[in-house]
């Protein structure tokens, strides 16, 4: 028996290790996602103000940092029991959606591009985005700019890029100007263009990618996220739609706030990410995934023109729903598009501008749930608070953690699939690395179980029978 | 011209570089030429920034024996960032607008040795002593170029 550690994992948010264990004959045995960083963010929120939540739960991500605040505050109105400002949602929608783009636009410029463009098995000192500028300067100065692109509108809102203080339980602190309005349509035929652009030219070589597509993860499992009532794309509000392998819905319209009634949580003994599971198929046959790909999955349609147009194309490639994790990557680049064109229509809108953008009220609830949509999935918040309006406990799920065990599978399926016997390439080892950063997994955010000490090594034989164990103290 | 002071600014010291750009900016006029940002980290988008500069000041923290010490270097580009990350060195910023808009501007990075980079959203009181003579120097290399 022997473990292969490719450690740290490269190109994700946050740090991991994959270890994989050969039989006797080298073929790969079994697989595991570690994640080797610890937050605590559930713990060490509790006996704060309610109100200071939002700002405190941005600081989990720095890439995410509106999902957070968002499912935060959406879960702090409901401890409220007020009624948000319509105008103060479209706002709030609008940061949403620039955040993803911006979110996006790092995971496939930055982080992706570089197996799509310079090959799986080019040398990894080279295989990054410094060697794209090289190669490819027009490509990375689209992803820079469509990057800018989003964060700019968070700071033109917001007031700074990252972790800004401008959502707050109740709305938002300060309504948009007309000329900042102007300034943001302004920049949308450019980020139109950019995209486009970029899709159009994936399109032309997704179909050199064959042998990733098949292998990446591509194995059947619910998929989750939300929708509009009308079945459409839904970031902020919405409804949770459950779809299966074949695209049938399983469950539909289900209240977000009763989540807990779908979803289950156990822990894995290797990794301080919860492993959550579709409850009615039990753990571990109800894998799920969430994100991008699972949001094109379980629509029926995007709501917007020309994401409407790709979408219907994306779908051509299988009737069913879209198996292959390799395809998140389509699936975000589509999703940008779908949030230019929503930013768009919401800015367009004529009460966009409007002052009344907040409302106050004390705490009416002791407990509340507040669930968006983040860059990578289904973000949900969960409080308790007592009657003097501190936090007793506090609940996350985050997509990363919803992804967990789908990420396992995958890893194992790639490595199944590309590792033969002794002799093992970096190309190889890359791809391993590579079905994980299909998923776009943010550690950061996703780490905060408690009372679970990771492995560094684990040494397994055949039958799951721990051989030998190389603890952290 | 443009200013960047970078830094995390609640470890304490390390914080410097954003403290001294927020500083900077509370005391320029409001038709100043001078552009002035406050980041926690540089990332391969503010290379779009720096090549539409005529000239860059980067503040930034550094680790050294003499807490206080300020030096100024001007810096050339140079690749050397960790291809894990989308942290860049100044000199691999540098680098990255060379690489993607065909210039970089003269760049001079001010270094300034912290004292304490445990958890804090305050300077420690060595750094906050020293934070004028920061700021003249940066004023210094502001002048140079209006010169």
């Amino acid at each position: 028996m022997r473990t292969i550690e490719i450690k740290p994992v490269t190109r994700i948010e946050g740090h991991a290790k994959i270890t994989i264990e050969l039989d006797e004959e080298g073929n790969v045995h079994d697989a595991h996602f570690h994640i080797t960083q610890f937050r605590g963010f559930e713990k060490f929120c509790e006996g704060r103000p309610f109100y200071e939540m939002p700002s405190l739960m941005a600081r989990i991500c720095g890439i995410c940092t509106i999902s957070h605040m968002l499912a935060s505050a959406k879960a702090c109105e409901t401890l409220m029991a007020v009624r948000v400002p319509e105008t103060a949602i479209y706002l709030r929608r609008i940061a949403n959606l620039a955040q993803m783009i911006q979110s996006h636009a790092l995971s496939f410029f930055y982080l992706a591009a570089p197996d799509l463009l310079l090959g799986m098995d080019a040398d990894p000192a080279k295989r990054n985005i410094y060697g794209l500028m090289k190669t490819n300067p027009e490509f990375v100065r689209d992803g820079v700019r469509l990057r800018q692109f989003g964060q700019e509108i968070i700071e033109l809102l917001a007031g700074k890029r990252l972790h800004p203080t401008w959502i707050v339980p109740g709305g938002v602190t300060s309504p948009l100007s007309a000329g900042i309005r102007d300034r943001i349509l302004t920049s949308l035929p450019e980020a139109f263009g950019i995209i486009q652009r970029t899709l159009n030219w994936y399109k032309t070589v997704v179909d050199n990618y064959r042998e990733e597509i098949r292998t990446f993860a591509t194995f059947p499992s619910l998929f989750m996220g939300l929708v509009t009532p009308a079945g459409e794309l839904e970031h902020y509000h919405g409804r949770l739609r459950v779809v299966d392998p074949t695209g049938t819905v399983v469950e539909d319209q289900i209240d977000p706030t009763s989540y807990a009634n779908y979803i289950g949580e156990t822990v894995l003994p290797y990794s301080y990410l919860k492993a959550p599971y579709y409850k009615s198929r039990g753990y571990p046959e109800g894998i799920y995934r969430v994100g991008p790909l699972a949001r094109l999955n379980i629509i029926d349609r995007t709501g917007t023109p020309r994401a409407e147009e790709e979408w219907v194309e994306y779908r051509a490639l299988r009737r069913q729903a879209n198996l292959s994790n390799f395809h998140n990557h389509y699936a975000r680049l589509i999703e940008i598009l779908y949030a230019i064109e929503r930013i768009e229509q919401l800015l367009n809108n004529p009460e966009i501008t409007s002052s009344h953008v907040r409302a106050h009220a004390s705490p009416n609830n002791n407990e509340g749930i507040g669930v968006t949509e983040a860059p990578r999935g289904t973000l949900i918040h969960h409080y308790k608070i007592n009657d003097d309006g501190l936090i007793t406990w506090a609940n996350l799920i985050v997509a990363t953690g919803h992804n967990n065990l789908a990420m396992n599978h995958g890893v194992l399926q790639v490595a199944k699939h590309f590792i033969r016997g002794n002799h093992i390439q970096e190309g190889v080892l890359n791809r391993v690395e590579a079905v994980i950063r299909t998923f776009d997994p943010c550690l950061s955010c996703s780490t905060h179980a408690l009372g679970q000490m990771p492995l560094d090594i684990s040494l397994m034989d055949c039958q799951g029978r721990v051989l030998d164990r190389l603890k952290r103290d | 011209m443009l200013v960047i002071g970078y830094g995390n600014s609640i470890r304490g010291d390390d914080g410097v570089g954003v403290a001294a750009a927020e500083q900077l900016n509370e005391t320029l006029l409001q038709n100043s030429p001078v552009r002035v940002l406050a980041c926690q980290q540089l990332t391969p988008e503010l290379a779009s920034e720096i090549s539409k500069a005529g000239r860059v000041i980067i503040i930034d923290a550094a680790k050294g024996e003499t807490p206080g010490q300020i030096t100024v270097n001007k810096i050339e580009p140079n690749n050397n960032s960790s291809a894990f990350t989308h942290e860049l060195t100044p000199s691999a910023l540098l680098a990255c607008a060379q690489e993607l808009y065909g210039k970089h501007p003269a760049t001079f990075l001010v270094s300034v040795i912290g004292y304490s980079f445990d958890f804090s959203d305050e300077l420690s009181p060595t750094l906050k002593q020293i934070m004028p003579e920061v700021l003249a120097r940066v004023r210094e290399l502001i002048d140079q170029q209006e010169e």
